[in-house]
């Protein structure tokens, strides 16, 4: 009993969609058959917007978040606590961390975690613009990395580099299921954690 | 526990098959090759997610195939478990389902069907080389002990990247001190394991020197001894820490980690004397049995009821005379697999005895 794939230009569709997180091959297939069989409109309606959506967005030049314009909504926000950073492996995150309503302050996304087995360096991590933004107002920053391997060693390097400069530096208590990532944890173990975060 | 409904896809040389085992012993009689082993391999990665066997995933699956599942359904007085494990190659990856649900960790689904597997190359975890040792000890410690294979599987994580950043610092790409991050992961994990697998080797010692005992009138004595690749004294985590220090410039040499726990390894003594110089092919076969009987019977003791036993190619006189006394040591009723190609095995387990054979729909019960 082999597995039956679709082919030619139906099974491309499909792989291409599968290759975005969180879609396994089964929802590709769905999700590739729907569009198709959607009339003519709606597929030019949806992809004239995605291509909106692409020119119109881009990366925050202060935190990285996905904005409108150069700086994002958060950065720009003088009602919050800008003596608070919160570092997060990608934008994604930010959005789990509002959710919980929690938190006040800013953000910074390093986007991506440190992984010698993926040849990823702190260099090429957004750490040098994190240190840049930590500046005399700056009184804790908070580390809201995954709790994996790669996270902690993350978490742990930049601990280090953030005490010299005699700002306070936590992370999220326990809380979080070892080994998921912060995107995928409700609002409310987000906030548990957040209150309950320790030192470095 | 029991295993009531096994079902296997393209995993080694079963293309699919199903299984409705009995509750009591179910001997499985079939020709060299057929599948034997196989098939009872399957049902320890039910257990542990690992082969007593293979080292890769891989491996299990039939060849020219790109995906393969196994799914086991055990019963028990507190109802059903569902354990299903689906490996794609193409990802590289396995998805777990635990009673029809997702898992998003598959370490969850470790230990819930649990079970000892004794087999004829159960000689090379007591003469071979020190890895077969780690992966026996894995299996059985990690389908108990939560907290062990959670150390376990960060401690593999960590040294993995630190691997990784040793090949990079050898060749110039980074500075030693990024070493220091993956330093605290080992040292964490590593001292939790050292403690854990001292404990638990301990246990196994004691109970398995009683068995050997019983079994052969007492001439010699066996004991286990646990030899860790890291000390663990009162203050252990400065201990592994100086010792990672100091072998540091090796390690930035050879491009791999050289101490810690995944260089352990445990002997088998008789008497004062390593097992692997002295013991005959006889003894070295019942020190093996006193082993898997000395899991078999921790298992029972923690879990509360005798974990699934698989008695794997059960034909030389030699095992059926040293195992028919063997298992008089563990009365206590529980669920049997024993493989044969012998039609004729008289049953060397208590119990009620259904005899199975393969054929192209499955396994299916032999009628006399
Ligand atoms: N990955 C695999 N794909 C297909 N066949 C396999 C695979 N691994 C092992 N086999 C086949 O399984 C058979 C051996 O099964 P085994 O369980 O060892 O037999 P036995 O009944 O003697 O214990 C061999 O014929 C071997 O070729
Ligand atoms: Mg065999
Ligand atoms: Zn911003």
């Amino acid at each position: 009993m082999d597995v039956i794939y679709p082919r030619g230009i139906l099974g491309q569709l499909v792989k291409e969609i599968s290759k975005f997180p969180g879609v396994g091959l089964r929802s590709a297939e769905r999700i590739a058959y729907s569009i198709i069989l959607s009339g003519p409109s709606r597929i030019n309606e949806f992809s004239a917007l995605l291509n909106k959506a692409k020119s119109a967005l881009s990366r925050c030049k202060l935190c990285g978040d996905i904005s409108e314009g150069e700086i994002c909504q958060i950065c720009r926000d003088e009602k919050r606590d800008r003596t608070k950073i919160c570092v997060v492996r990608e934008p994604l995150a930010i959005l789990s961390i509002e959710r919980s309503g929690e938190y006040r302050g800013l953000y910074h996304s390093l986007d991506g975690l440190i992984s010698p087995l993926d040849g990823i360096k702190p260099e090429d991590l957004r750490i040098g613009e994190l240190m840049k933004r930590i500046d005399d107002n700056i009184e804790e920053v908070i580390i809201a990395l995954d709790p994996s391997v790669e996270g902690d060693a993350t978490s742990m390097y930049l601990a280090d580099l953030i005490k010299k400069r005699d700002v306070m530096v936590t992370r999220l208590a326990y809380g979080l299921p070892v080994g998921s990532d912060i995107e995928y944890a409700d609002a409310t173990t987000i906030r548990r954690a957040l209150q309950g975060r320790q030192e470095l | 526990m029991y295993l009531k409904y096994l079902r296997l896809y393209q995993f080694r040389n079963f293309n699919e098959l199903e299984f409705e085992p009995t509750q009591d012993v179910n001997i499985i009689v079939g020709r060299n090759g057929i599948g034997k082993t196989n098939l009872l391999e399957a049902i320890g990665y039910l257990s542990s997610l690992r082969s007593h066997r293979a080292s890769t995933d891989r491996t299990l699956m039939m060849l020219g195939k790109d995906e393969f599942s196994v799914r086991g359904i055990a019963s028990s007085e507190l109802g059903n478990v569902d354990v299903r494990i689906d490996y794609f190659q193409e990802r590289g990856r396995r998805v777990g389902y635990l009673d029809g649900n997702r898992v998003d960790r598959l370490i969850d689904m470790v230990g819930r069907i649990p079970s000892v597997l004794f087999s004829p190359e159960d000689l090379n975890f007591v003469r071979g080389a020190p890895s077969e040792r780690r992966r026996v000890i894995d299996i059985f410690i990690s389908q108990l002990d939560r907290e062990y294979l959670e150390a376990l599987s960060r401690y593999n994580a960590t040294l993995s990247q630190r691997n990784a950043l040793l090949k990079v610092i050898q060749s110039g790409g980074a500075e030693v001190g990024q070493l220091e991050v993956w330093d605290d992961g080992i040292i964490r994990y590593g001292k939790e394991i050292v403690e854990r697998r001292a404990e638990w080797i301990g246990g196994l010692s004691k109970v398995a020197s009683r068995f050997y005992r019983d079994v052969t009138g007492g001439e010699q004595e066996l004991n286990l001894v646990y030899e860790p690749s890291l000390e663990v004294g009162n203050d252990a985590g400065i201990g592994i820490g100086e010792r990672l220090n100091s072998v540091r410039e090796d390690d930035i040499r050879y491009g791999f980690t050289t101490v810690g726990p995944h260089r352990d390894d445990f002997k088998f003594l008789l008497g004062d004397i390593r097992a692997s110089q002295v013991a005959s092919q006889g003894q070295t076969r019942l020190m093996a049995i006193a082993f898997r009987l000395a899991q078999s019977k921790m298992m029972g003791d923690y879990l509360g009821e005798r974990p699934i036993l698989l008695l794997d190619d059960m034909g030389s006189e030699l095992d059926l005379t040293h195992l028919s006394e063997a298992f008089r040591l563990i009365p206590e009723k529980g669920q049997v697999f024993v493989t044969t190609t012998r039609e004729d095995l008289a049953p060397i387990i208590s119990g009620e005895v259904t005899f199975w054979r393969f054929s192209d729909s499955g396994i299916v019960e032999m009628k006399s």
